[in-house]
């Protein structure tokens, strides 16, 4: 293999690597951040004289660990705008975004998902509760192992004694709100932890 | 007996002075320029004390660039290969003013402060 041949490789390798890590960005980001990095690595090994392979090697090595560069850029494109940016809407978008990226995203993405749909339920109950007060509520019915139990909206006559009547009004906003602002809370300091890590591996 | 110095914690501190004046020092390097990730870095390491990562500065002009601070356009280079050049925009100009006056200030009476400490050594 030819010098040029090893040195394209190198730099090809090495935004394979990068560009592994930012799995949750769209196509035209990646592009630019690895179009960037690449003309970065060129210059930087022109830098020391010219392109071979020992140059692009110690421009490579001069960016650190690529995985960390990647995941400091995957964090600061998908939990960067958190500051300016903090409709639940948002946050649930780069939660899903993140759940791209690892474990943990994905956890905060299923948390988030299930505490905004959990949240919207009851203020839906409470919301519908007026128009439909026979099939909206909380009921339960049967006794022993038969019991059970039904919280919200059916299409169906219900079947059961209803526990709450236009209390289920109040408590079910009360709760939904509650739910509702614990996870935006939960997204917000996520978001925030994450951009924080972020930076801190990629320190001076 | 005096406990023995704690370097880590000083180390700790140094960096966290550093990151957080880099993104000052970043825009005062475009304040009156275009400059590419590399010129910028350079420009860093020659006009100040701060040695930056370089894998620091990219992700770091990406979030000024997203805060509205820096915009950035793709020009083809005499080297043969295109480079993303960064510029300030009217709000970074803004936001860095502001930041300069801050640090200046901050300094100015840290540096009143730090009198005996950095003239008379060891009292």
């Amino acid at each position: 293999m030819s010098d040029a041949d090893e040195v394209l490789r190198a730099i090809d390798q090495a935004l394979a690597t990068v560009k592994r890590g930012l799995n949750g960005l769209s196509a035209a980001e990646t592009n630019d951040i690895i179009e960037e990095l690449r003309s970065h690595i060129v210059d930087r090994a022109r830098e020391a004289g010219e392109l071979t392979p020992q140059t692009v090697s110690q421009a490579i090595d001069g960016l650190g660990d690529l995985r960390d560069l990647a995941g400091a850029y995957a964090a600061e494109r998908i939990a960067g705008p958190v500051e300016r940016r903090r409709s639940p809407l948002w946050m649930l978008g780069a939660a899903a975004r993140l759940a791209t990226l690892s474990v943990g995203g994905f956890v905060l993405f299923l948390v988030s998902f299930t505490g905004y749909g959990t949240g919207i339920s009851f203020v839906l109950t409470a919301l519908l509760k007026p128009f439909f007060p026979d099939r909206t509520g909380l009921w339960v019915s049967g006794s022993g192992s038969t019991f059970s139990m039904h919280l919200g909206f059916d299409t169906r006559p219900v079947v059961g004694h209803e526990l709450l009547g236009w209390w289920v009004i109040p408590i079910c906003l009360a709760v939904g709100a509650a739910i509702l602002w614990l996870t935006w809370r939960l997204d917000l300091a996520a978001l925030r932890s994450v951009r924080k890590r972020a930076a801190v591996r990629t320190a001076i | 007996m005096t406990e023995p110095i704690d370097i880590g914690a000083t180390d700790k501190w140094e960096i966290q002075l550093r990151k957080g004046s880099l993104g000052l020092a970043v825009l005062a390097s475009l304040w009156d320029r275009k400059l590419y990730g590399l010129e910028i870095l350079r420009a860093l390491e020659q006009g100040s004390d701060l040695m930056v990562g370089e894998g620091t500065i990219y992700p770091l002009l990406s979030r000024l660039k997203a805060e509205g601070l820096v915009q950035s356009e793709w020009v083809e280079a005499e080297a043969g290969h295109p480079r993303k050049y960064y510029q300030l925009t009217d709000q970074g100009r803004e936001r860095a003013r502001r930041m300069a006056d801050v640090w200046s200030r901050l300094s100015l009476g840290l540096n009143r402060i730090l009198g005996p400490l950095t003239a008379g050594g060891d009292q």
